[in-house]
C-alpha cells in the first residue's frame, strides 16, 4: 500500500529566502516519486492550529522551512509531539501542531523537520544564489528519504 | 534605582512584539511602553510595481489576514480602474463579501479559542505551560475541536473565493477573477455536520453564550480590567448598519457623541493624522479634530459595536441588543469585552456567509467592469482587528509612486499602551515581587485587542522570547529566554 506523504513548504516568499519552504513545495509538483509513494506538498505561510486536522489523513509529515543555523545546509530530523509549550500564531512549532493534532485524534503521522539553511532574509521576492543550492540538496535529500519509505 | 521589565514578545500574538515596564527606586511605575521590533519597508517596498500587481504584493504583510489588505488594495485600485464602490457588478462585490466575511469568521474564531481562551478557561495565575491551545485540547477538547473546525471552515470559504487560503488572487481592479460554482456553492451549504454553514452559526451561538455565562461568573474582572474611557472608530454602512466590507467613517467619543459624522472616507487625509515617536517604529494614528493629545481612538469589534446603529442579521443583532443595554446604549469601554464583541461578530459573519451563500448572484458571469482610470485610490475595510487604511498614487506608466497603509493595529497603538499602563499601574505598582501572573496580565490586556504585528520571517531559529530586566541605569539586572 502506498505510503501517503503529506509536505508542508513554510515561509513568506516575499522575505527573499525565508520562501525556501514554499519553494520546496513548488519544486515537488514537478518531481517524479518513487512508486510506493504518493506525495501532497502543501504552502504555507506559516503553520497554525487547523494543520492538526490537516495532517491526521497522511502517514508521514514533512515540515521544510528556511532555517538560519550556521550549520549544515540541509538537515531532516525527526520530531515527536510537543507535550506543553507556549503557543504563538506567528511562530507555531512543528511540534506544537503534532502536540495538537494527538490530544485531538488521538494520533499522529511519522513526522519529519527538513531545515533548509537561508542566507538572505530582507524584503524582497527570489531566493539567493546559496539558496537556490541548499534547495537543490534539501530535494536531493528529501528524494532519498522517500526511496527508503516502504 | 529604577527597573525596567520587558516582555518580549507578547506570547499567543501575530508578530514581534516587546513591552517595557520602567519602576522606580520605591516600586512605582515610572513609565510603560508596547514596542514593535520589526521594520517592515513595504510602503517603499510596493513603489514601481503595476498597480493592479498591489492587491497581491500587499497580501505579503500578514499571513493570519492577508485577505483583509488583499481587498483594501483591490478597493484602492478599483478607484484606479475608474470603478467606484457602487460600479462593481453584483456578482463581483458578493464574492469579495463572502471572502471578507469568511476571514472575519476565522480570524476571530482563531483570536478567542486559541488565543484568549486559554486566558479565560485557566485563569491568567496559570502554568504557561497549559495555559496555551494544547492546555484547552487536553481539558476542553470539545471546544479545542470546535476551533480548529470553524477556522478550517473559514479557509476552505477564502479558498473558495480567492483561489487559495493564503495569498489569493480572487480581487483585481474592477472586480474579481472568478465567480463561486453550484459544486462550491453546496459544498457549504449541503455537506453533512459540522462543516456547514448552518452548524457554523449555531457553534458561533454557542460561543457567545459561553461568554455571557463566563461573564456573569467573572462580571468584576470582565467589566474592571484596563476600562478606560476612550473615542471609537470604524466604517459603518450608510445607513448606520455594522458592514465590514464598505461604508462611510464614523467616529464616537467615549460617551457616543460624534466626532466624524459618516463621513467620505477617499478624504481620510482631512480627519486622520499620524505621528511619529522616537522610541516605536509603529506610527500613533489620531483624529484631527481632537488634536494629537486627545484624538487617539480605539477599531475593532469593540469600536464597531460602539458606532454601529445595528447588526442586519437577526440572531447578531438580538446579541447586539444585549450588548448595547448592558452600558445602556452608551459606549462600551472595557477592554476585555471586545472578546463579547468579537464573539457576536463572528455570529454575524456565519449569518451572512448563509446569506450569501443562498445567493445566485454569485454564481453570476458579468465578474470585470472597467472605466476611466485615475492616478490615485483610497481602500478602507474593516478588517478582523480594525479598520484598515490602503492609499496608492500611479503614474503615467500605471506604476505605484505612493502607498500609505495604516494597518488595523497602529489605529490601535495608543490604546494598548493604555491598556498597558492601566495593568501596570494596578496590577505591579509598589509590588515587591513581580510574579508570573502579573506578566501575563499585561499581555491579556493587549491580546484582547487582536494585535497583528506585522508576520515577517517564518525561519527556524528565529522568535526567541526575552524577558529583560534592567535597573534604573540601563544595565540589565535580569534576562529570560524560551
Amino acid at each position: 500500500m502506498n505510503k501517503r506523504i503529506l509536505v508542508f513548504g513554510i515561509g513568506n516568499p516575499g522575505r527573499r529566502d525565508d520562501g525556501l519552504g514554499p519553494a520546496l513545495a513548488d519544486a515537488l509538483t514537478r518531481t517524479v516519486f518513487p512508486a510506493t509513494v504518493h506525495v501532497t506538498g502543501e504552502f504555507r505561510y506559516q503553520l497554525n492550529i487547523e494543520d492538526a486536522a490537516t495532517m491526521r489523513d497522511f502517514d508521514i509529515v514533512v515540515f521544510a522551512d528556511a532555517s538560519v543555523s550556521e550549520e549544515p545546509p540541509v538537515t531532516l530530523e525527526k520530531i515527536e509531539p510537543a507535550d506543553a509549550i507556549t503557543f504563538t500564531t506567528h511562530a507555531l512549532a512543528p511540534a506544537s501542531v503534532l502536540g495538537l493534532c494527538a490530544e485531538l485524534y488521538g494520533g499522529v503521522p511519522e513526522a519529519y523537520v527538513l531545515a533548509i539553511r537561508g542566507a538572505d532574509f530582507d524584503l524582497g521576492e527570489g531566493l539567493s544564489a546559496q539558496a537556490e543550492r541548499n534547495l537543490g540538496s534539501a530535494l536531493d535529500v528529501l528524494l532519498r528519504f522517500l526511496q527508503g519509505v516502504s | 534605582m529604577g527597573r525596567k521589565i520587558t516582555i518580549e514578545p507578547v506570547t499567543r500574538v501575530e508578530g514581534h512584539g516587546k513591552v517595557t515596564i520602567h519602576l522606580d527606586d520605591k516600586g512605582r511605575v515610572a513609565r510603560t511602553r508596547f514596542h514593535v521590533v520589526e521594520f517592515r519597508g513595504f510602503e517603499r517596498f510596493v513603489q514601481g510595481r503595476p498597480y493592479w500587481e498591489a492587491p497581491v504584493l500587499v497580501e505579503r504583510l500578514c499571513g493570519i489576514c492577508p485577505v483583509s489588505h488583499h481587498l483594501a488594495a483591490a478597493k484602492a485600485m478599483d478607484i484606479v480602474a475608474g470603478v467606484g464602490p457602487d460600479d462593481l457588478s453584483p456578482t463581483a462585490e458578493k464574492m469579495r463579501r463572502l471572502m471578507h466575511y469568511g476571514q472575519m469568521f476565522q480570524s476571530h474564531a482563531l483570536h478567542f479559542f486559541h488565543l484568549a481562551s486559554p486566558d479565560l478557561l485557566f485563569g491568567a495565575d496559570a502554568d504557561p505551560a497549559i495555559r496555551n491551545v494544547i492546555g484547552v485540547a487536553l481539558q476542553y477538547k470539545d471546544l479545542a475541536v470546535q476551533g480548529v473546525l470553524m477556522r478550517k471552515f473559514g479557509q476552505e470559504i477564502i479558498k473558495a473565493t480567492a483561489g487559495k487560503k493564503i495569498h489569493g488572487t480572487g480581487a483585481v481592479p474592477g472586480g474579481i477573477n472568478k465567480n463561486l460554482s453550484a459544486e462550491e456553492r453546496d459544498a457549504f451549504l449541503k455537506v453533512p455536520a459540522p462543516m456547514n454553514a448552518d452548524h457554523m452559526i449555531a457553534w458561533a451561538q454557542g460561543a457567545v453564550d459561553f461568554f455571557k455565562d463566563y461573564h456573569k461568573k467573572n462580571k468584576n474582572l470582565i467589566d474592571g480590567f484596563a476600562a478606560f474611557p476612550s473615542n471609537h472608530l470604524s466604517l459603518v454602512r450608510k445607513d448606520g448598519a455594522l458592514d465590514f466590507y464598505h461604508g462611510v467613517l464614523r467616529a464616537v467619543d467615549a460617551g457616543g457623541r460624534k466626532i466624524l459624522n459618516d463621513v467620505d472616507y477617499s478624504g481620510y487625509l482631512d480627519h486622520i493624522g499620524e505621528e511619529v515617536k522616537s522610541w516605536s517604529y509603529m506610527k500613533f494614528p489620531y483624529l484631527k479634530a481632537l488634536g494629537k493629545q486627545d484624538g487617539w481612538y480605539r477599531v475593532g469589534p469593540l469600536a464597531r459595536l460602539n458606532t454601529c446603529d445595528f447588526i442586519p442579521t437577526p440572531l447578531a443583532q438580538k446579541e447586539f441588543e444585549a450588548f448595547r443595554a448592558y452600558t445602556n446604549r452608551k459606549p462600551n469601554n472595557m477592554s476585555l469585552h471586545t472578546h463579547w464583541a468579537r464573539l457576536i461578530e463572528t455570529l454575524h459573519s456565519a449569518e451572512v456567509i448563509k446569506g450569501l451563500l443562498e445567493d445566485p448572484d454569485l454564481q453570476g458571469d458579468d465578474l470585470v467592469r472597467k472605466g476611466r482610470k485615475r492616478h490615485e485610490g483610497v481602500g478602507l475595510v474593516e478588517a478582523p482587528r480594525g479598520t484598515l487604511f490602503h492609499h496608492y498614487r500611479i503614474n503615467d506608466d500605471d506604476q505605484i509612486t505612493m502607498a500609505n497603509l495604516i494597518v488595523s493595529t497602529t489605529n490601535n497603538n495608543e490604546p494598548m499602551n493604555r491598556a498597558v499602563h492601566w495593568v501596570a499601574m494596578n496590577v505591579l505598582d509598589k509590588q515587591k515581587e513581580i510574579t508570573e501572573g502579573m506578566l501575563n496580565r499585561v499581555e491579556i490586556a493587549i491580546r484582547a485587542y487582536d494585535p497583528c504585528l506585522s508576520c515577517a520571517t517564518h525561519a527556524l531559529g528565529r522568535m526567541p522570547l526575552e524577558v529583560e530586566l534592567y535597573d534604573g541605569r540601563g544595565e540589565r539586572i535580569g534576562r529570560k529566554t524560551k
